[in-house]
Formats: structure tokens, sequence, C-alpha cells
């Protein structure tokens, strides 16, 4: 197989200049080994591109064939210069693409026609099909079909289908879209033919550009506001953090997505919590996707084929969240040779292995670990040198084709996390996915995808000072079915339907001492148990080219089961332990208490140009699953419970609106997008609330309402040597707990959540001046986020305490910081099967402390305790990693 | 590539060193002015009091916060049979009993102040937990990592600690909470020329044990348990007494203390909670809902010494790497090294 690459425009230089000399030589090393080389070409190409708006679309193999061509005025003629007396022609298709072919092709071709002519009669026939991704359910609209003997092409539609007249005989068909490895198939047309073509990844990483799976208007044209796509191929040109491109690290450089601080786990959509984004790894939710506190992502980039997130409008096939879902799939493995790929750092490693087991089978298989600890021990602080932290994680998936209407996807993931800090305690969680997706097609319109999963998180805290050593186990069991079907008949086409049901297990909290002379006695809290069910439908529609939508219905219904022990309060009083009046028992099975609603997903797409829309969603969400925190941030070891008696399921609607407008024949995407989020019920903590080992959890947690907005600009450059975005996001989120039973929370009045940052600005480019060499950089300025500060002191007993002021009522300072990186393409022979390159990054380059928090402690001379900034990165973090695939 | 493994180890040893917490000096002016009710009941008159007065602003560091006195009318605290004990004004914003006030494991009590502004604050009621007496305190030598700082560097040594327990029988009546306030005299030797040198001094450590010292009965009711009461150094060749003070408390009030402890050790961590207001068992009458900090505290307090020997503890674990501090030369007395020290031998350290 060869590779046919879409080589889109370079943009303008920029002058730009990086501090550091290292770059500057590996730079002019690069620079005096392709001057006049494909680097050359592509300048030409792209500025035939600026010129005419047209794509060439050539093989790799025949770029180096071409005439060289010098300096040039006109560039309207590139394809005839690089072909004019060459063994190459081109033809031009749809005044969009220029397809440089061999001559002899056409002219081996041509030379049969003549033959044939004389004893035959040509006909022609219908060659018709679809071209897929290596996903079996996702056709790619605007793929390439073409015929270079026949000078013949035609795009895929928006279903991924094609349908020609073919003249008879036999050809070399090709089949390509960005960002894929082009398939070649030899075509015989003596009849009607149907083609069903696969097409997998470019598994290049040496492109001579950067190639973009997504279709180059699809912020315009489709019909999901807020909705981002970013392919792996995309973020590896993002500064990688501690050596390794991270998934949830390049989603936070999104407008709309946020962080409260280095450390924390997870992230911020729209103003919604930690636990209001469905995460998931080929269809297994994910409950932590933090290794070391968020320095690293559970995604390693070896085994990630792209991510999706939804932030406005949520397909109805996702539920149970309220703000957004990330939805990643790993790769298949490669179908044709086995390849080895990997990094080795100096905080963390991996290594992967994919290709085909048989003509039917492929498996991808990876490992990562991480070691920090040697660094950690050699640091002269006696906190630090005592700490230890290392992770393990492995990918496996395996991709079977059972027929050509089955296949089966296989997936498993594992990981094992260990934090100490100091010497009394320790923190462990592990995870462990497991997915088994079975794709079929039942008959010529319907295919359907039955999806089983399993996630298990698993999470301890150990407290290693004897002889009060323990252990505290909590659990997360899931196991999940999933059936979707989609219709792709005349009518109603598009049409996907389908079912969800989710079981739900709970390890809420064990206690057990951890040796035998602890101390420690054993307590359980109760576990819970739920099932969360759902059916679904959601439909596309469409008015005319202009007016498009989607319609999506989703009903869910959350049961709380037992075997429990449910407390009855008196009512009328504040749910307090004094307050209990009884103990209701529910046997296994039982029925404690059940939810359930409707969520409509409602979204609709004017065009006004081909370049130009608007787009509106309106969507309902229920989250029936709730992460418990009264920390600063949330924390890997934070306790998830189910909807009960007593904790409603949170709510929310959403209502989004953006302008999207292209500029520069689409090279350059603006958007905005408006939001309003309200949140009818939410979960809240009351101060002094103690979350673990706690049997009368309702009595700390209170139900509340709230609310967010805000607006997100975005600017981005997608092709040429100098490319990237600028986001900003201006958002408030605020909640409120007004009661009249117990304590309220600030008075009764909104105050804002943890992760309130008005002010979100991100700058992300990258530059590639030459082919073997690319530079990086991100800015990210954010307003600091809401905390509660002191209202006075007073003494007790001796000892001064702090009065705190109402829950967030002021803020630590901003946030901002500078990432830069480079990636250093070794060089190789042209066939070379060993691949390699060097990554070098700086995290936080001018060495800010961002603060993270702001702390009290009391001082030695009993005074007033004495105010601190904890910055969690204090300094600039250097990273070097080398990779390298074998194929 | 080596270079640059050492460049890398040098830079990730550089964060290290660049601490990532810095003191701030924040300066709140501003205070909310609540009213803070500190009143302690037990079995020592010393420890028997009630302060009432308003918070003082937040300003970081400052020694002797200006609190805000408040006018009293009344102090007393009532016996759930009625009887009423007053408490009169001592000194600023202090008020001690008037006459002999000795409460019984099991009392029943709670506070009344009034103001003279004619607000009444009420305590809910407490009961007297029962006195503990500590039993022995035994030090148990360990190993512990610790930065040495030698003019510019740091590194890291090995040096051996004592951690010291309190033994202690808990009655089993209930939850209980143990507060431990421990303070010790380090015997502290020099060497000099001279005859008559006054080589050997005593310094008072006031709180061996970092931080309040609180803790709960949860895991031992009813049990023989040994609770930490500190670590002192193994690298002198002095002696350490150790002084302890133990009071009992309520649950309710170890839940407040527990509060307050859990505030003090807050480090900013993703693992600390986020800062609240700690709330007390004092209401004011006719409006429950109004600010009121601090608590009504019931304690019965005990107290026990002992000198512990830190050579015979070195022997008693051998096995560990034991290193001495070098013994400072001085002219003629110990306090020209330890100026913080005295030269006078406490009596628990005369034969």
């Amino acid at each position: 197989m060869k590779h046919i690459y879409w080589l889109l425009p370079y943009g303008y230089s920029m002058k730009f200049s990086f501090l550091f000399f290292l770059v500057f030589l590996l730079a002019k090393s690069a620079f005096s080994q392709v001057q006049n080389g494909p680097d050359h070409l592509s300048k030409q190409i792209e500025q035939f591109y600026l010129a005419t708006g047209q794509r060439i679309l050539i093989l790799d193999s025949d770029a180096s064939k071409l005439n060289s061509i010098g300096e040039i005025k006109n560039f309207d003629q590139l394809p005839h210069f690089l072909t004019v007396e060459s063994p190459y022609s081109y033809f031009l298709f749809k005044d969009k693409y220029v397809v440089i072919f061999p001559s002899f092709l056409k002219e081996s071709y041509q030379a049969k026609q003549m033959t044939n002519q004389e004893t035959s009669t040509a006909r022609s026939h219908a060659v018709s099909g679809t071209i897929r991704d290596n996903e079996i359910k996702t056709l790619i609209p605007g793929a390439l079909f073409s015929i270079p003997q026949l000078e013949l092409a035609t795009i895929t539609d928006e279903k991924g289908a094609f349908s020609i007249q073919v003249p008879e005989g036999t050809y070399i068909g090709y089949f390509s879209s960005m960002g894929k490895q082009t398939e070649q198939k030899i075509i015989k047309v003596y009849r009607d033919q149907s083609l069903e073509v696969t097409l997998f990844e470019s598994v290049s990483e040496l492109d001579l550009v950067t190639v973009t799976e997504r279709a180059i208007d699809s912020n315009v044209m489709s019909t999901l506001p807020g909705a981002t796509r970013m392919p792996m191929e995309e973020l590896k040109l993002l500064p990688p953090l501690l050596g390794e491109v991270d998934v949830i690290k390049s989603m936070l450089l999104l407008p709309g997505v946020s962080t409260v601080g280095e450390g924390a786990s997870g992230f911020n959509v729209r103003g919604g919590g930690v636990d209001q984004n469905l995460i998931l790894m080929d269809g297994a939710p994910v409950f932590n996707p933090s290794h070391m506190f968020g320095f690293f992502s559970i995604f390693n980039q070896d085994a990630v084929n792209d991510a999706m997130l939804y932030k406005g409008d949520i397909p109805a096939q996702y539920g149970g969240r309220l703000s957004s879902v990330l939805d990643i799939k790993t790769q298949s493995g490669n179908p044709e040779k086995w390849s080895l790929n990997g990094g080795v750092g100096f905080l963390s490693s991996r290594l992967g292995a994919n290709g085909p087991l048989n003509d039917k089978t492929q498996l991808m298989a990876t490992v990562r670990a991480a070691y920090p600890t040697w660094v950690l021990q050699r640091i002269p602080n006696t906190g630090i040198n005592e700490s230890a932290t290392n992770f393990l994680d492995g990918n496996l998936r395996v991709d079977h084709k059972i027929n050509d209407k089955n296949s089966l996807i296989i997936s498993g993931y594992t990981s094992s996390d260990y934090f100490r800090f100091g010497a009394d305690t320790a923190y462990t969680w592990q995870t462990n996915l497991a997915s088994m997706k079975w794709k079929t097609y039942w008959g010529e319109n319907l295919g359907s995808e039955v999806n089983l999963t399993y996630s298990g998180y698993r999470y301890s805290v150990l407290g290693e000072a004897s002889p009060l050593d323990f252990e505290l186990k909590s659990s997360i069991d899931f196991l999940g079915l999933q059936q979707q079907f989609e219709w792709s008949g005349e009518k109603l086409e598009g049409l996907q339907f389908g079912y969800q049901v989710n079981s739900y297990f709970m390890g809420m909290g064990d206690l057990n001492a951890n040796s035998e002379e602890s101390l420690v006695s054993p307590t359980q809290i109760q576990d819970e148990q739920g099932i969360e069910s759902a059916v679904y439908f959601q439909l596309p529609w469409k008015v005319n080219d202009k007016l498009q939508g989607q319609l999506g219905l989703r009903y869910s219904h959350f049961f709380a089961l037992g075997e429990k022990e449910v407390y009855r309060y008196e009512s009328g009083v504040p749910r307090e332990t004094e307050s209990i009046l009884d103990t209701i028992s529910y046997s296994a099975g039982e029925l404690i208490e059940s939810y359930g609603g409707f969520e409509p997903r409602f979204t609709l797409r004017y065009a006004f140009s081909d370049d130009f829309s608007v787009k509106a969603s309106v969507n309902r969400s229920i989250q029936y699953l709730h992460l418990l925190t009264n920390n600063f941030a949330s924390a890997p070891v934070d306790l998830w419970k189910l909807s009960d008696s007593y904790i409603q399921p949170q709510k929310a609607w959403q209502y989004a609106i953006g302008l999207y407008k292209n500029l520069n024949q689409n090279q350059i995407e603006t958007s905005i997008e408006l939001y309003f989020k309200d949140m009818s019920s939410i979960v809240e903590y009351q101060d002094g609330a103690q979350l673990f080992l706690n049997p009368t959890l309702e009595t700390d947690l209170v139900m509340g309402t709230g609310y967010a907005y805000g607006s997100e600009f975005l600017i981005r450059k997608n092709a040429g040597k100098l490319n990237g975005w600028i986001s900003y996001t201006f958002s408030r989120t605020l909640r409120k707990v007004d009661t009249n039973l117990g304590e309220e929370i600030n008075q009764g009045q909104y105050f804002p959540a943890n992760w309130d940052q008005p002010h979100d600005l991100t700058l992300v480019t990258s530059w590639q001046p030459v082919r073997r060499v690319s530079f990086n950089a991100t800015f990210n300025y954010r307003t600091g986020r809401p905390i509660t500060l002191p209202s006075g002191i007073y003494d007790i007993g001796g000892d001064i305490v702090i009065d705190y002021q109402e829950r967030n009522q002021a803020r630590i300072p901003d946030y901002h910081r500078l990432d830069l990186g480079m990636t250093y393409y070794f060089y190789q022979k042209k066939n070379s099967n060993y691949k390699s390159y060097l990554t070098l990054s700086f995290y936080n380059v001018y060495a800010r402390r961002n603060a993270f928090s702001w702390f009290f402690q009391p001082t030695p001379e009993f005074g007033i305790p004495k105010s601190y900034r904890l910055a969690v990165i204090g300094t600039v973090i250097p990273s070097v990693t080398y990779n390298f695939s074998i194929r | 590539m080596k270079r640059l493994v050492r460049l890398m180890f040098f830079l990730s040893s550089t964060l290290g060193l660049f601490s990532c917490i810095d003191e701030i000096n924040l300066i709140l002016e501003e205070s909310n002015q609540a009213i803070v009710i500190d009143a302690w009941i037990g079995n020592t008159q010393e420890g028997t009091y009630v302060k009432v007065y308003r918070t003082s602003p937040y300003v970081s560091g400052t020694i002797n916060p200006p609190y805000v006195p408040v006018s009293v009318t009344s102090v007393f605290v009532e016996k759930m049979n009625g009887e009423v004990i007053n408490f009169i004004l001592s000194e600023t914003n202090d008020f001690r009993p008037s006459g002999i006030f000795d409460p019984q494991a099991g009392d029943i009590f709670r506070l009344v102040v009034e103001t003279a502004e004619g607000e009444v604050y009420e305590s809910s009621w407490e009961t007297m937990p029962p006195r503990v007496e500590i039993e022995d305190i035994l030090p148990e030598a360990f190993e512990k990592q610790v930065v040495i700082t030698t003019g510019q560097s740091l590194f890291s040594q090995i040096r051996t600690f004592a951690a010291v327990k309190a033994q202690i029988t808990d009655p089993g009546v209930g939850e209980l909470g143990y507060l431990l306030e421990t303070s010790g005299i380090t015997e502290l030797f020099t060497t000099a020329n001279v005859d008559n040198c006054a080589c050997a001094c005593y310094e008072n450590e006031p709180n061996i044990f970092a931080g309040m010292n609180v803790t709960t009965n949860t895991s031992f009711q009813g049990r023989s348990f040994g609770v930490s009461l500190g670590d002192i150094p193994l690298s002198f060749l002095g002696r350490f007494l150790v002084r302890t003070n133990l009071k009992v408390l309520t649950k309710s009030n170890y839940e407040y203390l527990n509060q307050v402890n859990q505030q003090q050790r807050n480090s900013g961590s993703i693992f600390d909670p986020a800062p609240f207001r700690i709330k007390g068992n004092i209401k004011k009458r006719g409006s429950e809902n109004e600010l009121v900090l601090g608590g009504f505290f019931l304690f019965q307090e005990s107290t026990f010494e002992k000198l512990l020997f830190r050579s015979q503890i070195r022997n008693e674990s051998l096995n560990l790497n034991h290193t001495l501090e070098e013994i400072p030369f001085v002219n003629s007395s110990c306090i020209e090294f330890y100026p913080n020290a005295s030269p006078i031998v406490p009596p628990s350290f005369q034969p």
C-alpha cells in the first residue's frame, strides 16, 4: 500500500524567535538537509492552492520524480510545470482537485482501448459503494474515489457513498481521504459493481504536511454545535507535558473547557463539575481519567485514535452526565504489517505493537510506566524525598472481521497508581476497562452495534502509621449493555435508535486494619446498587441544504436497589443523626427509590453560505451518579455516590447558539458560541461535611440549584506552516443552597462554584518551518478560582482559630502559563522501517508560581496563622522523550 | 547523552529546591467582629475559664491579636439539677468561677452568658467526661531521613529519634476525645577547657508534638492504648523530661477541636478540605441562626511526667544507626551556645 497525501497549503512565514539555542542547532541541521527537497515542492503547492483554491493529490513516492521547478510567478500553471515532459500527467476534478499520476496508466489504457475498439463496443457500468474508516459505522463524507487511467473521479456524499458510471475495463482505483492511508484496488468493471472500502489511519508521522480527517468545513456545516474532534495526529502537534501527548491536557485548550489548577483530577466544561463529564474509552466509562493527579492522563498516545468532545448538544446515544461527553476511540491494529512504537523519557516510557494476527484479525497493545520516584528521592526535602509515586497502564485491542457484515472489537485497559506524600499516608487507585463491540448489518439499510462494557475503579487510602495503620477502600463496578441501530433507508435516513442498561455497584467505604498489630476497628459503610436504563432515538432532519438539524429524545430511568438499610428522619427538622426516627431495611434487589425523565435534544443549523452558518441547540440531561468532594479540587480518592431516597438526580437544561464563519477557503475558522445552563438540581456539601466512613451521608449533603452561562470565541488556522488557534471564554457558574431546614450556604445566596473562572484565554501555535522540525507553543490565561478567606480570628484554649467568610467569596491570583515544545524528526532513508523523533518541551517556561490555593498555618510564636501560597508547579519543567516506530 | 541526563537531573532537582510554598503576608483589615465564647470547665481551677470577646481582623503572623472586648453582665454555668456556678471578671474578657468549683464526671452543665445589650447566649447541655490517668510514657527508637543544612548546601541523612507514647486505658464509657499537651526539658552538654565550666544546661521545649494533639477513642474504647506524644532526637547525649497534660473531652468537644486541628494542618493540597467556618455548641437565645463562635468545653485533666535517658534508649536499639551531634565547645558556660537554655538544674533532673 502506498500513501497519497492531501497537500494542504502552508501559511505565511512568520518570524518567531525561541529562546533555547538547542532548537536553533537542530533546526539549522534540518534546514541544511532538506533544501530544495520535498519542502520546496510543498511550498509551491501551497502557493498553487492559495492562487487557485485547488488541492493537489499526489503519491509520496511520485513527488520526488516530478520536475524540479525553480522560482515561478504564475502558480496557476504549477501542475503543468511539474509534469511537462515527465512521465506524469494530471487531471482536474470539479475544479477542486488536481490528481497527478503516472502517465503510463493512461497510456496503457488508451492503447488497450484502441485495440478493443476494433473488436467490441465499449459499455459502461455503475460503480458504487461506501468508504468508511476502520470503525465500521463511521462513514467518510468527502472521500475521493478516482481512476487515473480515465481521469475520472468522484467524492462521497454525506453518508460516505459514491456512484459513478465507468466504462468496461480493468482499472486501478484510488480511495483517498484526509488522514487516511490511500487504498488502491484493481477494479474489474464488466457489470455493475458495489464496493465496500475501509480506510485505515495514516501511520506516517513524517508527512510533508499535517493531515487531518476532519472535513475542512465541518465546523460550519456539521449540525452539532459545541462538538470538537481531535485526532491524535493533531494532538501530537501540541507541547507535551512531561514528555507525553495528552488528550485531557489538549482538551483543556479548547474554549469552554477548564481546570481548577495543576494537580486536580478531571476537567470542567461550561460550568459543570468534573463528575458531570462522561468520559468513555471504547464505550466504557472512565471514573478517573488522571494519573499522578492530572500530570498524565490514562490515555496513552500510542493507543488513542481520536477524541471527540461534545460540550453543547450531546447526541441521544449518550446519557448520564450533565455537561459533556469525551468519547475516546482507541486505534485498531494495522491490517497490513506489524509495527512497534514507543517512547523513552526520564519520567515515563511506553511501548506499543500492532499488526495483523491473520487476514481478519488485528491486534493493538500498549504498555506505559511512569517512575518519577527516583527523582523525588534525590531531592533534599524531607517531605518530598519520603514521597513516592508511580503508575503502570496497558491497552489491548483486538479487531476481528467475522464476515462482510459482522465484526467484533474487543478492547481492554488496566492501570494502577500509587502515590505517597511523606511517610504516613499513601493513595492507590486502579482502573480496569473492558468492552466488546459487535457490529453487524441487518440487510441493506439497517446496521446495529452492540456494546457490552465493564468499568471497575478501586481506590484506597493507606494509613501507614503504626499502630493505627489502616486501609480505607472504596470501589465502583459498572456493567453496561448498549445496542444501537442505524437506519440508512431512503425514509428516515440516518435514524439512530437504541437502548442502554447500566448497572452500578458502589463500595462506599471499608475501613480495615492493615496489619495484625493495628488497633483500628473494622468499619463498613453500606454498599449501594442501582440500575440506570434508557431508550433513545436521534434523527437528522433536513429541510434543504441550508436548514438542517438533529432531533433526539432519550428517556432514562434509575432504580436505587437494596440490599440496604435506610434511615428515616423526622420531617420538618434538619436531617441530623439526632432526628433519625427508625430504619427501613430493604432486601437484595428490592426497590428503594426510582427516578426518571425525558431528555430531549434538539439542534438546528442554518447555512447562509458554504462558509457561514448559525447553529442552535437545546438539550436536557439527567445524572444519577455524583462525585462527593469538599476539597479544594477533586481528588482520585473522592467518593462516588448513586442517587437514593435523599439525594435526587442532578438535572440541567442547556441552551446554546453559535455563529460559525470560515475564511480564506476554510483555512481559518472562526466561531462564537453562547450558552446558558440551568441546573435545577445539584448536590452540594455542608460546611465541615465528613464524606468518608459516614453512615449518615445524607446529613452532610444538601440539594441546591445553579446556573452557568458563557460565551466562547475561537479563531483557528488549520493549514500552513504556522497554524493553531486563539480562544477566549467568558463564563460564570453559580450555585445556591436555599433550604428551610438546617443551615444555608452563603446565607441562601448564590455563590461561585470552585471552578468559576470568568476569563479564559488560550493561544496555541504550531510552526513547522521545515519538514523535520516543528515548534509549538501554548499560552493560557485564566481568572483565579474562587476561594474562601478569613473574616476574623479568635482563640480556643490557646489555639488561634480562623473564622472563614461565606463560601468562595474571594479569588486567588490569576493563572497564566507558557509552554514551548519542539519535535525533531531524525533523518532516515526513504524506505526505512525505523522512524524516530525527539520531543523537547518546557512546561511553564517563565516559571510562574501559579497559586493552586492559599492556606493558613499556625506559627511557632502562637500568633495569627501565617498565610501561604501553594503553587503545585513553581518552576519550569523540561522534558525530553525519544519516540520511535519500527515497521 | 550523559550531559543531557545530568542536565535533566539538575533541572528536576531544581524543581524540588524551588519551594512551591511561599508566604504571602495576607492582611485583611476588616473583621466580621463576631462574638466568641471560649469556655472551658474542668477539674483544674487554672484551666477553668470563660472568655467573651469579638473576633480580630486577620493579619498574617501578628502576635497578640487585638480582640474586641464585649460588655458582659453575667456569666454562669448551670447544672442540670438547677445549681448555678457564677463566673466573675478576672481580667479583660476573662471570667473565672466566683468560688470553689469541682465538677464531677457525669455532671451535666450548660453555659449562659448575658451581655450588656441584653443578648443571651447559651450552650447545649454537655456531660462531664471521666478522668483518665496516663499510666506510663514509653519511648521507642526509630530511624528517619532528615535534611541537614550546612552553609548553603542541603543534604539528606538518616538520624535516630525516639517516638514517645503515653500509655492510657480508655474507661469504655462511650465515645470520648483526648487532648494532649506535651512539653519537655532537654538536657544539653557543651565542653570547655576550664574546670569551672557550667557546661550542662536545660532548655524548655514547649510542644514536642507538631500541632494540636487531639484524638478519639473510636479505635480503642475500653482498651489500653499508646497515644503518640511526639518525637525527640537521639543524637544528643543528655536526658529529656517529658511532661504531659491529658484532657478528656466529650465527643462533641472532640469533633470541634478536631476541626480546629484539621484547619491548622491544612496545606492547601488537593487532599485538604476547603476551609469553612467551625460551628460550636453555643447559640444566641431567640436567634439561633446568628453567628456565635467558640464553644463550651468540659474536661477532666491529669498530668504525668517522666525523665527519659537517651543513652538507655540507644542501648535498647543497637540495631539502628545512631549518630551523635558533636559536643559544642564553649568558654565557660553552656548558654554561650544555647542562649535560650538555663544552667539551673530542674528538680526532675536532680539526683
